[in-house]
């Protein structure tokens, strides 16, 4: 195998809480190819938006990675310095957060900001080239007259539209990595749609690698070609997309997939997991997920390893939903 | 053909500004400024029968939120009538007016939202029929513990606050709380959006049950079509404030007609659809504040007519039951 633009290796990243330092998520090893697009599933609790904020270095405190590394292109974010760190930030790997509202300055002109994210990188830079290179960046990402929206404000654009220049900011400085955390989630479905097809466009075109975060398994289907299952702060499961999807290992992936309305015959009792997600500092020993496990035995309270089951696949499980072959 | 539970006649509701002092002052002065209005719900007709749930979809700015609260007479049309069991709810005076009011309640998207954080559940959930004497005071508790049961939550929890609960459990409180006294039609409003897939599964499957328990009929307001495709029997699609088609689920999903239904649902994603490439339908949703002329949806239509941009076509029958507003069903196109 190549070097593969990002990895992630043990990452572990504590929180205090009530004086206890309590992992968010432990254990999370990850890689992204060049121009690769990874799902990171799983829903609200199960650690994958700390995972994304580990790998740009925003862990604030009381909030820190404690444990492993976050190689780019080799080198490592967690031993990294500040300034070594800012300038990584924004220009190597950036972040597309859901709300683009977080991104961008109200009061700000899109081209105040967007040539500001260029010359914080390179203050050589003249305004021509700047300007020229954020117009580009703008029609990039399916803006319509791109040249006449630069003097816009955030304000002054729909929801969807305004998502767009937060890509278009991320993608400025052509970043080897994009980490993107439900960007579409607030999106309406036409709208999704478009953003979907702009994204793997960029990356195909562009040799980007991007992490799509999200709790949204339909979303993964059609994007990706790799995903990363987390459930309690860890990965459960890995594997191509087809695998996942088509052949779950673990008994949570198979719930989640189960549960997706679409896939159960409309007016019949859908599939549901039953209890729910538990909260970060009342994780339960073993797998988190054996509480709600219906093949749960005294078994799954004890240490699980990621363990392979072929080629790029991985689960957390003693109980593995594979055939014997 | 019984009397529908819910019917609405070109119903339509319309938000004005009025102009502020600035521009009055403009208009003393010969500046001709009018009143912006937004046409938020544009002549909807729409009925729920007994014991039927409805879905409603379209995407945000669509009118489907405010058609489900003049429903639910939260909100009332500037034009049109809605009319519970064949009477018009404008005609009811009173007590006859209350008790109708009562009859139709709604689930809202964030419980966190609808829920008054410093009462405890028990009281959320019990006030209004204690208010409204939907039992007698000695029954009341045992009444209140019996509906939170059937809502899936545990009545020693009635001291806790909202903030002591988990979403799924927020929005069993919001349900018991529409049940408590004793609806005919719960309107759901984005009611399962903010919730995880488990736990949506979970609420789904508490909204069927209820419906086969008790024989509740639902309007349910939702940009998912997957959920509505499971829950409901019927669907209306709206696009800018008019209903673009309506038909059965199974029908609906299996053959659009219209071509907004058929680019939304060809957009959503699903788990069968891999390594899609995405074929998106062009430009924005148009503000409902200047919508265009003719077809709402010519500007982003593929199969747009002259007509689609001067007439706005009228839902006509395409079949038993299948309504659609579109042109291009005419042959005159």
């Amino acid at each position: 195998m190549t070097n593969p633009a990002l990895s992630v290796i043990g990452l572990e990243t504590c929180f205090r809480i009530r004086g206890r330092m309590v992992p968010a998520v432990s254990d999370v090893d990850l890689f992204v190819d060049k121009g690769e697009i990874i799902g990171l599933v799983g829903e609200s609790g199960s650690g994958k938006s700390v995972t994304g904020l580990s790998i740009m270095g925003l862990i604030d405190k009381p909030g820190e990675i404690t444990k492993g590394k976050i190689l780019l292109n080799g080198e490592d974010l967690v031993s990294a310095g500040k300034e070594r760190l800012r300038q990584i930030r924004g220009a190597r790997i950036a972040m597309i957060f859901q709300d683009p509202m977080m991104t961008l300055n109200p009061v700000l002109r899109i081209d105040t900001q967007m040539m500001e994210a260029l010359s914080a990188h390179d203050s050589r830079i003249d305004a021509e080239t700047a300007r020229t290179r954020c117009r580009d960046a703008l029609g990039q990402v399916g803006i319509p007259s791109p040249e006449e929206r630069l003097k816009a404000y955030p304000h002054q654009f729909s929801g969807g539209m305004r998502q767009r220049v937060a890509i278009a900011i991320a993608l400025l400085n052509r970043p080897d990595i994009i980490i993107a955390d439900e960007p579409t989630t607030a999106l309406d479905v036409t709208i999704q749609g478009q953003i979907l097809s702009e994204m793997q466009k960029l990356c195909r075109d562009t040799g980007a690698g991007l992490v799509w975060i999200t709790h949204d398994l339909t979303v993964v289907a059609g994007l990706t070609t790799r995903v990363y299952v987390m459930y309690g702060g860890r990965i459960v499961e890995l594997g191509a997309v087809d695998d996942i999807l088509d052949r779950p290992i673990h008994p949570y992936t198979r719930g989640l997939i189960r549960s997706v309305p679409w896939h159960n015959r409309p007016g019949e009792p859908l599939y549901q997991i039953p209890g729910m997600t538990p909260a970060i500092d009342r994780m339960p020993a073993g797998c988190r997920f054996h509480p709600r496990c219906a093949l749960a035995t005294p078994e799954c309270r004890g240490d699980i390893p990621l363990s392979a089951f072929g080629p790029g696949r991985f689960a957390r499980c003693v109980h593995p939903l594979v055939e014997d072959s | 053909m019984p009397t529908p539970l819910i019917e609405t006649r070109a119903v339509s509701r319309v938000f004005t500004r009025k102009p502020d002092l600035a521009a009055r002052l403009a208009n003393l002065l010969g500046a001709n400024q009018k009143d912006i209005a937004v046409h938020a719900v544009d002549s909807v007709d729409l009925t729920v029968h007994e014991g039927e749930a409805v879905g409603l979809v379209g995407e945000s700015g669509c009118g489907k939120s405010t058609l489900g609260r003049m429903i639910a007479g939260i909100d009332r049309p500037t034009a049109g009538t809605v009319f519970y069991r064949g009477v018009p709810l404008s005609d009811l005076k009173g007590e006859e007016a209350r008790r109708a009011a009562l009859k139709v309640q709604m689930v809202f998207q964030d419980p966190l939202d609808s829920l008054n954080p410093r009462y405890r559940m028990g009281r959320l959930v019990g006030e209004a029929p204690a208010y409204h004497r939907v039992r007698p005071r000695a029954e009341l508790n045992g009444y209140i513990d019996g509906i939170l049961r059937k809502a899936g939550l545990d009545p020693s929890t009635k001291d806790r606050f909202p903030h002591q609960f988990s979403g799924g459990q927020r929005q069993r409180i919001g349900i018991a709380r529409a049940l408590a006294v004793e609806p005919d039609l719960i309107v759901c409003d984005e009611a399962v959006a903010s919730l995880d897939v488990s736990i949506q599964a979970q609420i789904i499957n508490l909204f069927m049950e209820l419906r086969r328990d008790l024989g509740l009929s639902y309007l349910f307001v939702s940009h998912d079509i997957g959920v509505v495709r499971h829950i409901a029997d019927r669907v209306m699609v709206m696009y800018l404030g008019r209903i673009v088609e309506e038909g059965a689920v199974a029908e609906l999903f299996s053959s659009p007609n219209h071509p907004y239904t058929r680019a939304l649902l060809r957009e959503v994603p699903r788990l069968d659809r891999r390594h899609a490439t995405f074929n998106p339908v062009k430009g924005e949703i148009p503000s409902p504040l200047a919508p265009p002329p003719g077809c709402h949806f010519h500007p982003r239509c593929p199969f747009a007519k002259p007509i689609c941009r001067e007439l706005k076509p009228e839902l006509r029958d395409i079949g038993p039951g299948r309504r659609s507003a579109c042109h291009l069903n005419d042959g005159n196109a």
